[in-house]
């Protein structure tokens, strides 16, 4: 028998959703949708909506932080936006360390989790370690890697000279330091995915493996193919955007270690939208940046959540 | 579920042996950390390292980190903001949540639509437009206005939504016949079947709004009400030279509830839950 | 004395008294924005012991000085300024346009007043623009060199007598770079706020920013052609780029023989190695060599004329001779008060006792204003700049064509007439 069978009789016999309760279930839904949504709404327009309408009009102006007057340059900002070449740069980049952070972050997460749940043992233990680094304050952590990756008496260095390897400035070459603080990105967010695998593991019932093995799937690899992933396509969804999103929006990192240095090698979106507003102090540009970044973002994102919520598999 | 007799096998060892490597790659910077929290300025920095001070200087950087800037009471301070936050984003998201996932209605597209787009909304952008807000209603510098921007949670919405919708209907449907109202059944149903997902939530809630310090700094100016990160600042100093010892000591001092709350919340949520979800 | 008159006087003496404590603005408590440090508390417990009547409150510190411009920008932004703010010398133009900070050049008197309380007209330019003051120099650092005497003699150089000249340097530094694989001859910070080091080198070649109208470049010069070439030289001689962090960390476990950086790090950095780090001046290459004075000013922002007095008062204590040796004993600054230097009561002994600190010290002789660009770019000129000099250091480009490209991104920035 196929498994999708033998799910639909582990749910028990249902009628279709539509008919079972017998009230008039579109109105009383919809009353009750809004009702529980109402709240989350309304503070999601003042908290989120309104301040971004704030942003966009502000695109539109010349303000300068602290400065009394301003006036309206319509899209003049947007222009010098897509003109800038640092802003290219930085666009490049940003893409450049979300394609290497999201596939790292989301593999070792998920490995990391599986290895964890397949045994008994030590596995408190096994998470607390793995999830450490999400924990810790950024600007201490950032300090660590810092002295790690000194280049003369940094102790990554050190070891690789005493094994024979070649050694960098990794924070100052240009060809190292993206790829370097993608690999703190990993470092600092698999704990991140793992524990939402986690949660998602421990949600699949245990009914399904135990079908799947009377099914004759009673390797790992199997279980593994037919049942976790599956299973997990939900969380899955939910943790690549989220993971695509934090890295794209990337920022402290990029403050406390590089500043977007060496030249634009290492700057990222957030960090000049950043650096315009609250650094240089010209807010109207800053602004535009901000837009034009809200909308490569949101474009991606409902492009992602589309094509994965139409292949991930419901009950 | 079945019971084995416990027996080491090549996959447990190969199992340890793969989680020890990323483990000990994954500690590296904490080590570091530690070791530099116990040794006195002289020895910081060395042209090599070694983990344990010639000179052990733990007490007296350990002592600097909570006395030279109120890191008690900063912590503190993050307790009672992180506990307001994950209550009312609880409160907020989980009902929100429950109709987008299990309910029919006009609009539904759309709110989530708006739950996804505000999602990628990112605080940097929305600093200052609510720091002005705050500014207007009045709440600056209070532990309210620590607490406002975050009360509802695009990222809680959008994963107790995911959760939620793992629940199968006909169990929404066996509660609405005994008599459950929509609220009840957020209450009663949803959160305690998809418990994993909340506590894990409420993990990542605690954890960013305990390191956070770019809102506190605009919203906040009174020392008695920042949070955790601003007694490890105190020892950073660009011009003058940061301070490592009292440093690294602040900062394990930082993330040591944060472990323990961990440790504890992730036994209840990940161990006693064999067999959940459906009955 | 009659009983009349005595009644009279005791009279008059209260009601005198009332008025003065109400002048003083009793039970006044002042708002500050401060940086990071461990003296301003202790200044602000001084302060409150020695005048019971008022209170001060720091607000929690900023990072750094850009982060207590926008503060002091943001609190206006929503109508409440604090009462005092630390800025640094450089950024003093962008509370002083924007109609933040309060000309005290009034409430101070003229001049004998002003040196009567130890101020020194050098520094007070620190915090003047447009020919006002507008604070009172606080804390101030110097550009200055550090080296490990250990290695310098190693190198055959002598630790008592620091080349003077920048051929010398770059000689002794090519010396200690070959000494091993991990030495580092030296290095030369230049990521600083404003690109201060790199005017140092300007200025201490004579050059300036911008010429005596404000209008043009003046960099563009032989002082500034010079300073690039110093930077350009500097690779050759050993130094690996870096961050400050990593740069002081190298220097302090004694891996790093020369290293230009702050006078206010002194401090920190004694503390660090398991050496004697010693001090000297950059060299003086000609007849008006002048360093920029970094470090902040205390400027009042409150236009409260209530408010006004209390808040001077704790100004004047702070820059005055107790803050000052507060600062000083707890830092690597240096104090910009006459008195506090030479008075064995406070600081006096101090200098004997750290013959490494008087180098800063003695420096304040050469010290000259720390500008920053005019018009609403600013601080964009300082990324722009730091990129040209960050390639000068790397050798990417050369000095002629870094120069060259520098006055022409800077032009573009600035305000065009």
């Amino acid at each position: 028998m196929s498994l999708p069978n033998r799910k639909r009789e582990a749910r028990g016999r249902g009628a279709s959703p539509a008919s079972a309760n017998g009230r008039s279930t579109r109105l009383s839904d919809m009353i009750a949708a809004w009702t529980l949504a109402g709240p989350a709404l309304f503070l999601l327009i003042v908290l989120f909506f309104l301040p971004v309408l704030a942003v966009f009009v502000i695109a539109l102006t010349d303000w300068q932080f602290g400065a009394s007057t301003l006036s309206f340059v319509g899209l003049a900002n947007f222009e010098e936006v897509f003109a800038d070449r640092g802003f290219r740069a930085s666009l490049f980049n940003t893409v450049a360390y979300v394609a290497i952070v999201v596939p790292g972050t989301i593999v070792l997460g998920l490995a990391v989790a599986l290895l964890i749940e397949s045994g008994k043992s030590f596995r408190a233990f096994y998470r607390a370690i793995h999830f450490l680094p999400y924990m810790a304050t950024l600007t201490a952590m950032a300090i660590a890697w810092e002295a790690l990756l000194h280049p003369t008496i940094g102790l990554v260095n050190q070891t690789l000279a005493g094994l024979g390897l070649p050694t960098a400035n990794w924070l100052r070459d240009e060809s190292t330091v993206l790829p370097v603080l993608a690999a703190i990105g990993i470092w600092q967010n698999l704990g991140f995915a793992m524990v939402l695998f986690l949660a998602g593991l421990k949600s699949i019932p245990q009914d399904l493996y135990h079908a799947a093995e009377v099914d004759g799937a009673d390797l790992w690899l199997d279980r593994l193919r037919t049942v976790t992933l599956p299973m997990l396509g939900p969380v899955f969804m939910f943790v690549f955007i989220v993971v695509a999103l934090k890295a794209f929006e990337t920022f402290d990192t990029v403050q406390v270690l590089t500043q977007g240095g060496p030249g634009h090698a290492s700057e990222m979106l957030l960090f000049t939208l950043y650096r315009e507003s609250f650094q240089y102090l010209r807010t109207g540009y800053g602004a535009s940046v901000a837009v034009v970044f809200l909308i490569i973002v949101v474009a991606l994102t409902l492009i992602q959540a589309r094509v994965m919520d139409k292949r991930v598999h419901y009950q | 579920m079945m019971t084995r007799v416990y027996s080491p096998s090549p996959t447990t060892i190969l199992r340890h042996a793969a989680l020890l490597m990323t483990a000990a790659l994954i500690l590296a910077p904490f080590v570091w950390m530690v070791s530099l929290s116990i040794k006195p300025p002289g020895e910081i920095f060395r042209a090599s390292f070694s983990f344990w001070p010639e000179q052990f200087y733990g007490v007296e950087n350990y002592t600097r980190a909570v006395t030279q800037a109120p890191l008690l009471r900063y912590m503190l301070n993050g307790v009672i903001v992180c506990a307001s936050i994950l209550a009312l984003q609880i409160a907020v998201c989980a009902p929100a949540a429950y109709a987008l996932a299990k309910l029919e209605f006009p609009g539904r597209n759309l709110l989530f639509a708006l739950v996804l787009i505000a999602l990628l909304l990112p605080h940097e952008v929305l600093a200052l437009p609510l720091f002005i807000l705050g500014a207007k209603v009045g709440i600056l510098n209070t532990y309210a206005a620590l607490i406002f921007p975050y009360v509802v949670s695009p990222f809680g919405i959008f994963l107790f939504r995911q959760f939620f919708k793992t629940i199968p209907d006909d169990v929404v449907h066996a509660a609405r016949l005994d008599g459950y109202s929509e609220l009840g059944i957020v209450w009663k149903i949803m959160i305690p079947m998809a418990l994993p997902a909340i506590i894990a939530f409420g993990i990542f809630s605690v954890v960013s709004h305990w390191n956070s310090l770019f809102w506190p700094l605009i919203a906040v100016r009174d020392q008695a009400l920042m949070p955790p990160p601003l007694g490890i600042m105190a020892f950073k100093n660009e011009e003058a030279g940061n301070d490592y010892g009292p440093l690294m000591a602040a900062s394990t001092l930082v993330v040591a509830p944060l472990v323990i709350a961990f440790l504890s919340a992730q036994r209840w949520f990940l161990e006693g839950m064999a067999g959940n979800a459906v009955k | 004395m009659n009983k009349k008159r005595y009644i009279a006087t005791v009279a008059a003496t209260a009601v005198l008294s009332m008025i003065t404590s109400i002048a003083q603005g009793q039970g006044i408590n002042l708002d500050v924005i401060t940086q990071d440090g461990e003296w301003y508390q202790e200044i602000v417990d001084a302060y409150e012991e020695a005048n019971p009547q008022n209170s001060v409150t720091l607000q929690a510190p900023s990072e750094n000085y850009d982060d207590v411009a926008r503060r002091a920008m943001r609190a206006s932004l929503i109508g409440d300024p604090p009462d005092i703010v630390f800025m640094g010398y450089n950024q003093m133009d962008i509370v002083v346009d924007r109609g933040i900070a309060v000309d005290i050049g009034q409430m101070m008197g003229d001049d004998l007043a002003l040196e009567g309380l130890g101020y020194l007209s050098t520094t007070l330019d620190l915090c003047r623009r447009n020919g006002k003051l507008y604070g009172l120099p606080f804390a101030t650092s110097i550009p200055i060199v550090f080296y490990n005497p250990e290695l310098v003699a190693e190198a055959g150089g002598d630790p008592n007598a620091f080349p003077e000249t920048w051929d010398g340097v770059f000689d002794l530094a090519q010396r200690i770079d070959t000494l091993n694989h991990q030495t580092m001859g030296v290095f030369f910070r230049y990521v600083h706020s404003g690109n201060w080091s790199w005017q140092a080198l300007l200025n201490s070649f004579g050059g300036t920013l911008m010429a005596e109208d404000g209008v043009s470049i003046a960099f563009d010069g032989e002082a500034g052609r010079a300073a690039l070439d110093v930077m350009y030289r500097m690779k050759s001689a050993g130094m690996i780029d870096m961050s400050t962090n990593q740069a002081r960390q190298a220097f302090m476990s004694g891996t790093v023989g020369i290293f230009f950086d702050s006078s206010s790090a002194l401090a920190s950095i004694q503390a660090g190695s398991n050496f004697t780090p010693r001090t000297a001046q950059y060299p003086s290459p000609v007849e008006n060599s002048r360093l920029p004075g970094g470090g902040n000013c205390i400027v009042m922002t409150t236009p409260d004329v209530q408010r006004q007095p209390a808040a001077l008062d704790f100004m004047q204590f702070a820059t005055g001779p107790i803050g000052q040796a507060k600062l000083v004993e707890m830092s690597g600054y240096v104090s910009n008060n006459v008195i506090a230097n030479s008075d064995p009561a406070y600081l006096g002994n101090y200098y004997r006792d750290n013959p490494e600190a008087q180098t800063a010290a003695d420096a304040s002789a050469r010290l000259t204003s720390w500008n920053a660009f005019p018009g609403e770019n600013s601080l964009q000129i300082v990324d722009v700049i730091h990129r040209y000099l960050e390639a000068v250091i790397n050798h990417t480009t050369t000095p002629e064509a870094a120069l060259r490209s520098m006055v022409e991104d800077v032009s573009e920035l600035l305000p065009h007439v």
